[in-house]
């Protein structure tokens, strides 16, 4: 068939204004979701020093001390030893760990406040800072670890190999579902060139191709993981590296252990 | 009708495009070739306004694209049609409940009356030889179906700039051909063509001038397609062949 007339001129249009927000707001959070992914992917050098699995048993451990504590003196020495912990690290990353902590803070206190006006003045504070404990120092771990090497981690603890299957496919497919819906929003932005009154439409249409694609996708991976022998076994993590520094994570712990009993329960 | 000046891109750590400078005519049929992870999608997306430039810049028929300018709505509608994309996955590309739905899509929202977007429709359809499909869920269809429809609903609005992402991928020799006699109809029509693409052997006779993007993500050659295809040492340095 010969190319139709109207392909032959240039198209005579002007766009008519519309508004872009959902769209363009779901590409920023994609897009800043993948760069989290990305950044957690295995680049930084400083996240595979110290090993994985201390890490988690040391953050394991602070959490249980932390939660079972009453004395705002322990909470003082945990508190200073994890301020020393996040000034060893680069600016960057303690502006992370910082937002999400004050943020988890702030939302802490607005939740106590009404306690506060019914005359329980010291438990809110008490609380309060040990979620500010908590949050930084599960944040301070999450953003030092590159999830490739938690399940390896976990295994090592323990953790059923189900949950591990579920955990390491969920990072994988962070990324590529990921990726791909942002593709699909790119292709909606570009070819959203006038007034689109069906935007919902659209949108629904998008996750309907994600939903058929990650099935798609899990059958397929599921199918490969058959083909390479996978029999529902997590394989057996290789042994763990430990140095200097995690002996001193370690000394540190065992010492926040030890103020957790001197210092009262 | 495209100027690029120094452009580089980065989307975080280090620079996936280098200091790419190209000039590409009105009506050019431009491949973009080069190993794999050089660069070659990420110019086509600055093409599109989709990325945009770390350093340098993109003029497009004389006006700068910027986040700046991409920010006026009108703007960026026009753009848009203007230059139209053909992503390498077609699934990222089709979201609508039946093909001739998906063909409709950008027309609808030019504001074109019903009786014109059908005739469109219709055209397109029939361009691309998928008239069969009008009612078919694009999902469902086979790779090469999921691409002609793609290509028709770019076509629809009518770009005066295809740009396509490794359009050949995944389809057999016939679909090859058949998209090869596509683009060569498109571009004697005018339309200006710049694709990337491995499959030199069915493309041949299509475009007039080669971008050669290396490994090292720099611009390292641009000149006429059959001396640049020919030059097999240089495509071997490259990693091409």
């Amino acid at each position: 068939m010969p190319v139709p007339a109207w392909l032959l001129k240039d198209e005579a249009y002007l766009p008519r204004a519309d508004r872009e927000i959902f769209v363009d707001r779901s590409i920023l959070s994609l897009l800043a979701v993948l760069s989290k992914a990305r950044s957690h992917g295995g680049t930084g050098e400083e996240g595979r020093r110290t090993e994985p699995l201390v890490k988690l048993v040391s953050v394991f451990v602070v959490l249980l001390l932390v939660s079972l504590t009453r004395s705002p003196f322990f909470l003082g020495v945990a508190g200073t030893g994890l301020l020393a912990i996040l000034a060893l690290q680069p600016a960057g990353r303690i502006a992370q760990v910082l937002k999400t902590t004050l943020a988890a803070g702030a939302f802490t206190i607005l939740v106590l406040l009404p306690s506060v006006f019914w005359g329980r003045g010291g438990h809110p504070a008490l609380i309060t800072v040990k979620v500010l404990l908590s949050v930084a120092s599960v944040r301070l771990v999450s953003t030092t670890t590159v999830w490739a090497t938690v399940p390896g981690a976990f295994k090592r603890l323990g953790v059923p190999d189900l949950f591990l299957l579920v955990f390491e496919v969920t990072l994988k497919y962070i990324h590529l579902l990921g990726e791909f819906a942002l593709a699909m929003l790119y292709a909606l932005k570009l070819r959203s060139v006038g007034r689109n009154p069906g935007k919902a439409a659209s949108l629904s249409g998008i996750a309907g191709t994600l939903f058929l694609k990650s099935k798609e996708m899990a059958e397929d991976m599921y199918e490969a993981m058959e083909c390479r022998g996978f029999t529902g076994e997590y394989p057996a993590a290789g042994r763990p590296s430990l140095g200097l520094r995690e002996a001193a994570l370690g000394a540190a712990v065992a010492l926040l252990a030890a103020a957790f009993f001197f210092l009262g329960a | 009708m495209i100027e690029l000046a120094g452009v580089s891109c980065s989307y975080g750590e280090g620079d996936v495009l280098s200091c790419v400078d190209a000039s590409i005519p009105r009506g050019e049929a431009m491949a973009v070739i080069g190993p794999n992870g050089c660069g070659k999608s990420t110019l086509l997306k600055l093409l599109n306004g989709l990325v945009l430039p770390r350093q340098g810049t993109y003029r497009f028929d004389g006006e700068e694209i910027s986040a700046a300018r991409l920010k006026d709505p009108r703007f960026a509608k026009r753009f848009h049609q203007r230059v139209g994309f053909l992503f390498q996955n077609p699934d990222a590309q089709l979201f609508c409940p039946a093909v001739q739905d998906e063909i409709a899509f950008g027309p609808r929202q030019m504001g074109l009356g019903e009786e014109e977007v059908a005739r469109r429709v219709e055209d397109c359809l029939q361009l691309l030889g998928i008239g069969k499909l009008r009612s078919r869920v694009p999902y469902h269809l086979s790779e090469g179906e999921k691409r002609k429809v793609a290509l028709a609903s770019v076509l629809a609005l009518n770009p005066e700039v295809l740009v396509l992402d490794e359009p050949m991928n995944g389809l057999d020799p016939r679909m090859k051909r058949f998209l090869r006699g596509i683009l060569l109809s498109l571009n004697e029509a005018g339309k200006t063509i710049l694709c990337s693409t491995h499959d030199f052997h069915y493309i041949d006779g299509v475009f007039r001038t080669a971008l050669v993007i290396g490994e090292e993500h720099r611009v390292v050659r641009i000149g006429p397609y059959q001396e640049v295809i020919g030059d097999e040492a240089f495509l071997r340095a490259q990693n091409i062949l």
